[in-house]
């Protein structure tokens, strides 16, 4: 059970860090005329779709993470962790649970700030609340595998 | 203030009561893992860890639930001297910071008594008498700029405060790093 949501868990991650980053690349270099480069193809997305797309896989997976799956961590692998003395990975996956937290709450300012027609004025904050939020993703992917491969990591 | 522009505000309130409720464990309930069982407020741990982070959630929700409701009710022509009081608490919280760190700083290496340094009060009398000289040079047109980026620059100081909060983590490893 526990494997077959660590892989949910990990899949959804996957596709939200695909959805994000296309969002947060392409806010933050808006694509010019088509070069047709790869690149120029990852940021020549329609943004503002991929909203309400990442907030619905944000809320899922804090459910999935914190929920179902955080309790047994609470447990069993951070008890390990805490006897082994890994004292790091121990604290970088707390602030996992906090940074996870403030960007769950900062979703409903996300999706307001998102609303279309998008306003000219909001332009700066929606770049800062999206690099936030694309920021928190990318440090529970990592922080996510790091601690769930860390046996083999010190093995 | 409409409906929508509580969405922003919920976002902002939740960052600081969810600080607040994680730093103090104001926690709503607590949740034991091990016997599936949920305390009302913050208990003790029984047997196996106790888990306060739903608790401190549901704090945090409510309190920022609230401070939403009410913002929408606040008229629009208060809306400046809102901006103008948030951006006063902010800078005040920064700067009762750095005042608090320079005061420890002073006492740590003085090479006499400063008891004085010491005492709460002194940082936040001289956070606040700064606050209130830059409050007279801060343009209201930068405050009015301001206003939507609280948004994210609250949370984003509640992460930094985060990070700051579980240093203790770090430290040891950083140490044996640099060794």
């Amino acid at each position: 059970m526990i494997t077959t949501l660590l892989l949910f868990h990990g899949l959804l991650a996957a596709a939200l860090i695909g959805a994000i980053s296309h969002q947060t690349i392409s806010i933050w270099w808006p694509p010019r005329a088509s070069t047709g480069s790869f690149f120029n193809r990852f940021r020549a997305v329609n943004v503002a779709s991929y909203t309400n797309a990442i907030i619905i896989m944000f809320v899922i997976q804090a459910f999935v993470g914190g929920v179902l799956l955080y309790p047994f961590y609470r447990v069993s692998s951070r008890v390990v962790m805490e006897q082994l003395r890994l004292a790091a990975p121990v604290g970088i996956f707390d602030l996992k649970e906090h940074f996870s937290t403030v960007a769950l709450g900062l979703l409903p300012g996300y999706w307001y700030y998102w609303r279309r027609p998008l306003s000219s004025e909001h332009t700066n904050i929606r770049i800062f609340l999206t690099t936030i939020i694309a920021f928190t993703i990318w440090w529970n992917f990592l922080v996510g595998h790091f601690t769930n491969n860390i046996r083999g990591l010190w093995s | 203030m409409t409906f929508y522009r509580a969405f922003p505000v919920f976002s902002t309130a939740f960052a600081v009561f969810y600080l607040i409720s994680a730093t103090f464990n104001y926690a709503l309930f607590t949740y034991h893992p091990l016997l599936h069982e949920i305390d009302l407020l913050a208990q003790p741990v029984k047997a196996g860890p106790a888990m306060y982070w739903y608790g401190w959630m549901t704090t945090a929700a409510i309190g920022a639930l609230v401070v939403a409701a009410v913002g929408t009710f606040i008229p629009s022509r208060w809306e400046p001297w809102i901006q103008r009081a948030i951006t006063f608490a902010c800078v005040y919280a920064v700067l009762y910071m750095i005042a608090n760190a320079v005061a420890l700083f002073i006492y740590d290496r003085a090479s006499y008594e400063l008891e004085f340094l010491k005492h709460p009060a002194t940082p936040a009398i001289a956070a606040l008498v700064a606050t209130v000289i830059a409050s007279f040079f801060f343009p209201a047109r930068w405050t009015q700029r301001l206003w939507s980026c609280w948004t994210g620059l609250i949370p984003l100081g509640v992460m930094l405060v985060f990070v700051y909060l579980l240093r203790g983590w770090f430290i040891p490893s950083v140490g044996l790093i640099l060794k």
